[in-house]
Formats: structure tokens, C-alpha cells, sequence
């Protein structure tokens, strides 16, 4: 052959195994078929980055989820390798997305998260105020609705886009507004759809300012808006110290399902408030969050691939998801306006919309509203309350989900 | 449970609608529990640390004199700032403290 037959034929090899020739529709070594919705999701991916980056949407999560995405979207990378052992040599290979992914798939990164987010958590304002812990069920409302409203999503669009129940339960824990809740619940239910839950859960969280304030606006009266509510009062450490014990053991022993979430989310909180394992506390709420927040990213965006990602459930899950948090806080809200008739007057009903649990957020959401109103409430600590016994609730509705809907 | 099943094996949205109400009716029993629970610890706390001296700071008593005889709304203002700020100079945050009085001199 001569020199320049050579060269053509090197590379025409090159480019035809260069991720560019596989947008025209190629299947890898192992089984992987890749074609032009790569190319779209790859683009998807550059516009989230611009959304966590940009626009500053929950970049935590975000940015390690889009650039996942990106990754994931690049072909014959082998990125997604199941492990593959050679006896006679005693070597193997594997992807190193693959590695990483067992992580979620083993519920491992969100019970970690959970048990930093424990560690961060001060459950004083809900000790001080328990009747926060009923708004915190109420904002669990959308999370129920939301599982109903995908179920008749297959009636409704002609079959085009229908989710199975298990699916459905995936996607209504959206509603939570807890991205680790979400993420596990879907690991467990419908890990085909897991980046888009997770996708849809941070980016709704991120607009929970533009999201709530309408609606509480909507469902309470001005009078009601301007509820001042009594000083908390103070919370002894015995107290702190033997909640996180007790929720744990009643809890797990009623759902056992529940256990990764709750059972971590105290053992953090109890680390935080007993005292005597600060170093242990501030590396949960810290270093060890932070390690297993990477790859969690990651691992999110890695299963969003164009075939899994590009379809009209995702839709689905995007409207879904806004519904749901749209009815969780209209719970809260409802429920916080019926205790405000039921104390006459001592309750502010704005807090109930805190139940929804992205913490701190709402609660935040809740005071700048309430400040609107009347400039010298400061509904912070009161919205805590309900904001933290928000993220009890979710888990405790997840555990169900899981009970009813997993293998 | 259901692991698997399609709408129809559920039953329907009878069987559907069923799940839902369970699962609220679930969390809210969880919760309304778990506030009773709290409750009764913080009684139990409570009377077994009355019986026992306490060095802490505030007592849980109604406020004592009112922190500043004039009712204006920005001297509550003032008395919220002065809280956060003594609370935080103690360390600890002002839901944790309480102001007995404030003197101008």
C-alpha cells in the first residue's frame, strides 16, 4: 500500500470512530446504540450548565448534573462499561460512570446527603411549635395529587405520554421538594426516568421565590398576612438531644422503608446536638456532603442519555413536577389557614407554605412575604418550624411509596 | 406491594385514589404521632430537670417587665437587633435568649 493509501485509510479508521461520525447512528462494543439525539442532549447539557452557572439554579447540583449529562452524551466513550473480568489475566475493566452510579443505585449518596442535611438542621423551632409538624403534613398534599395527575396523564394525552404507578410514585415525591428524597425514591421506583425527576426537583427548587409567593397570596387574606406570631419558646438540649433518638425508632419501626432517609437524617442531626461528636458534625454538614454531592451530580446526569431523556414523558415530568409543588404548597397553605381559625388568629397562615421542604428556602420565602405585609414580622424561625418537619414528611412519604410500589 | 403492576392490576383509579388517601392519611398520622411525642418528652424533660437545679439562662416564666415602657414600632425594631446581637455575642440565637431588660443610660 503506498504512503498515502496508508494515511487515508488511518484516517478514515480515526475519524470514523471519533464521537462525530456516531451522530449518523452507530452501536459501540458494548451494545450502545448513539445517534443525533446525543448531539441534542450534549446541547441540553451546555444549557443546563448555563441555568446552575448563569442563572445560579442550585449549581451545587446542578452543574454536576448537566456536566454529566455532557459526558454521558459523548459517544463510545465506554463510560457506562459493566464490569468486565478476565480470569486467565485477572484483570478486568469497567466505566467509571458505572462505578460511580452504584452509589445511587445502592441508595448510598442520598442517605449520606441526608445525614449532612441532619447535621445542618436546628429542630428547635419545630420542638418549640410541634402543631408545625401537621403543616409540614399537609405540604404533602402535592406529592399525592402529583402521583394521581401522571397517572391520568396517559388517559389524558391518548396514551402519548403514560407513566406505570411505580413511575408515577417516582414522580409525585417530586412534590417534596427534596432532591434526595427524589433521587432515591426514583433510584427505586424508575431509575429510567431518575434525571429528569432530579432535573425537574432542583430546578423547581431553585424558583421557589417566583413559584409560592403568588400562590399564598392567592389562598390567605391580607388580615391573616399579617399574623404576628409569639416568641418560640426555648428548647432545653435534653430535648434536642432525645428527638432525633425517638423520631428514629418510632418512624423506622412503623415504615421500615423509610430508613436510609430518617434513620441518617437523625443520626446527623443527633451528631450535631448531643454535643460530644462536633468533629463528627462538622464533617457531615461539610467535607463528606460535599465528596458525595460530586458524584451524586454526576451519577444523576449520566443515565440522561438521548434515547432515555428526549421523550415525552420528560414533558410529562416537567409539568408534573411544577403541578406538584404548585399543590404541596397550596396544602400547607390551606391547612395553615385552618389553624388560623382554629387558634383565632395566633397561627400565621404563610408558614404553612414553608412545609414545603426545601430547606431554607421556603421558610425564607415565607418571612419576605410576611415582611411585606406587616415590616415588623419576623415569620424566620416560626417557618423553620413546618420547613423541617417538611422534610420529615416527604420522607415518610417516600418510605411509602417505596413500601407500596418496590420490589 | 403493587411492585410492577400496571394502572389495571392496581385496580383502576378506584385502587389508584385508595393509595393516594392511604399515603396522606399515613403521613399525617406519622407526624400528628410524632408531635405528640414531642410533647410528652418535652413534659418529661421538663419536670425531670425542674427537680434538678438549673444553671441555664432564661427562666420560662411570662416575659418580666416589659423591655421599654414606649410602644413605638421601632423600638422594636431596635429591641430585635439588640437580641440578635446579644444572643450572638453569647453564642447561641435569639429564640434561645430572652431580653429581661434594657436600660438607656
Amino acid at each position: 500500500m503506498n504512503p498515502i493509501e496508508f494515511f487515508t485509510d488511518v484516517m478514515s479508521r480515526i475519524l470514523s470512530s471519533s464521537g462525530f461520525a456516531a451522530f449518523v447512528g452507530k452501536m459501540d462494543d458494548i451494545g450502545t446504540w448513539w445517534d443525533v439525539r446525543n448531539a441534542v442532549m450534549i446541547v441540553i447539557a451546555c444549557l443546563l450548565l448555563y441555568l446552575g452557572i448563569g442563572k445560579k439554579f442550585e449549581p451545587l447540583l446542578l452543574v454536576p448534573i448537566a456536566f454529566g449529562m455532557l459526558l454521558a452524551n459523548l459517544p463510545f466513550t465506554y463510560l457506562f462499561a459493566e464490569p468486565v473480568f478476565n480470569e486467565a489475566t485477572h484483570s478486568g475493566s469497567v466505566g467509571f460512570m458505572w462505578v460511580l452510579y452504584q452509589g445511587v443505585q445502592y441508595a448510598i449518596y442520598p442517605s449520606i446527603i441526608f445525614m449532612g442535611i441532619g447535621a445542618m438542621t436546628d429542630f428547635g423551632p419545630l420542638l418549640a411549635n410541634p402543631k408545625s409538624l401537621l403543616l409540614g403534613a399537609a405540604a404533602q398534599l402535592g406529592i399525592f395529587a402529583a402521583f394521581l395527575m401522571a397517572l391520568a396523564l396517559g388517559p389524558i394525552t391518548g396514551g402519548a405520554i403514560s407513566f406505570t404507578p411505580a413511575e408515577a410514585g417516582a414522580i409525585g415525591v417530586i412534590g417534596g421538594a427534596d432532591g434526595p428524597t427524589a433521587i432515591l425514591t426514583a433510584s427505586k421506583l424508575s431509575p429510567q426516568i431518575l434525571p429528569a425527576i432530579a432535573i425537574a426537583a432542583y430546578s423547581y427548587m431553585a424558583l421557589i421565590p417566583m413559584i409560592q409567593p403568588p400562590l399564598m397570596k392567592l389562598l390567605t387574606t391580607k388580615k391573616m398576612r399579617q399574623v404576628k406570631m409569639t416568641q418560640l419558646r426555648t428548647v432545653s438540649k435534653v430535648e434536642k438531644i432525645v428527638f432525633p433518638i425517638a423520631v428514629t425508632i418510632f418512624v423506622v419501626l412503623l415504615i421500615p422503608d423509610t430508613a436510609p432517609l430518617i434513620g441518617m437524617l437523625m443520626l446527623g442531626n443527633l451528631f450535631r446536638e448531643c454535643g460530644v461528636t462536633d468533629r463528627l458534625s462538622d464533617t457531615a454538614q461539610n467535607a463528606l456532603i460535599n465528596i458525595v454531592t460530586i458524584p451524586l451530580g454526576l451519577s444523576v446526569g449520566f443515565k440522561a442519555t438521548g434515547s432515555t431523556f428526549l421523550t415525552g414523558q420528560t414533558l410529562g415530568i416537567i409539568v408534573l413536577g411544577l403541578t406538584a409543588f404548585l399543590l404541596s404548597t397550596a396544602g400547607g397553605l390551606l391547612l395553615g389557614d385552618l389553624m388560623y381559625f382554629l387558634t383565632k388568629g395566633k397561627i400565621n397562615p404563610l408558614i404553612g407554605s414553608a412545609g414545603v421542604s426545601a430547606v431554607p428556602m421556603a421558610a425564607r420565602v415565607a418571612q419576605t412575604v410576611g415582611q411585606k405585609e406587616n415590616p415588623s414580622n419576623f415569620l424566620l424561625m416560626h417557618a423553620m418550624g413546618p420547613n423541617v418537619a417538611g422534610v420529615i414528611g416527604s420522607a415518610v412519604a417516600a418510605g411509602f411509596m417505596i413500601k407500596v410500589f418496590g420490589g | 406491594m403493587y411492585a410492577g403492576m400496571t394502572f389495571e392490576e392496581l385496580g383502576g383509579w378506584p385502587g389508584a385514589l385508595m393509595i393516594a388517601v392511604c399515603g396522606l392519611v399515613v403521613v399525617f398520622i406519622v407526624l400528628a404521632v410524632l408531635a405528640l411525642m414531642i410533647m410528652v418528652i418535652s413534659k418529661v424533660v421538663g419536670f425531670i430537670e425542674g427537680k434538678m437545679p438549673v444553671a441555664a439562662p432564661a427562666p420560662k416564666a411570662a416575659p418580666a417587665a416589659a423591655p421599654a415602657p414606649k410602644k413605638e414600632e421601632d423600638d422594636e425594631e431596635i429591641i430585635a437587633v439588640i437580641t440578635a446581637a446579644v444572643a450572638a455575642e453569647m453564642g447561641t440565637t435569639p429564640d434561645q435568649t430572652r431580653l429581661t431588660s434594657i436600660m438607656r443610660y
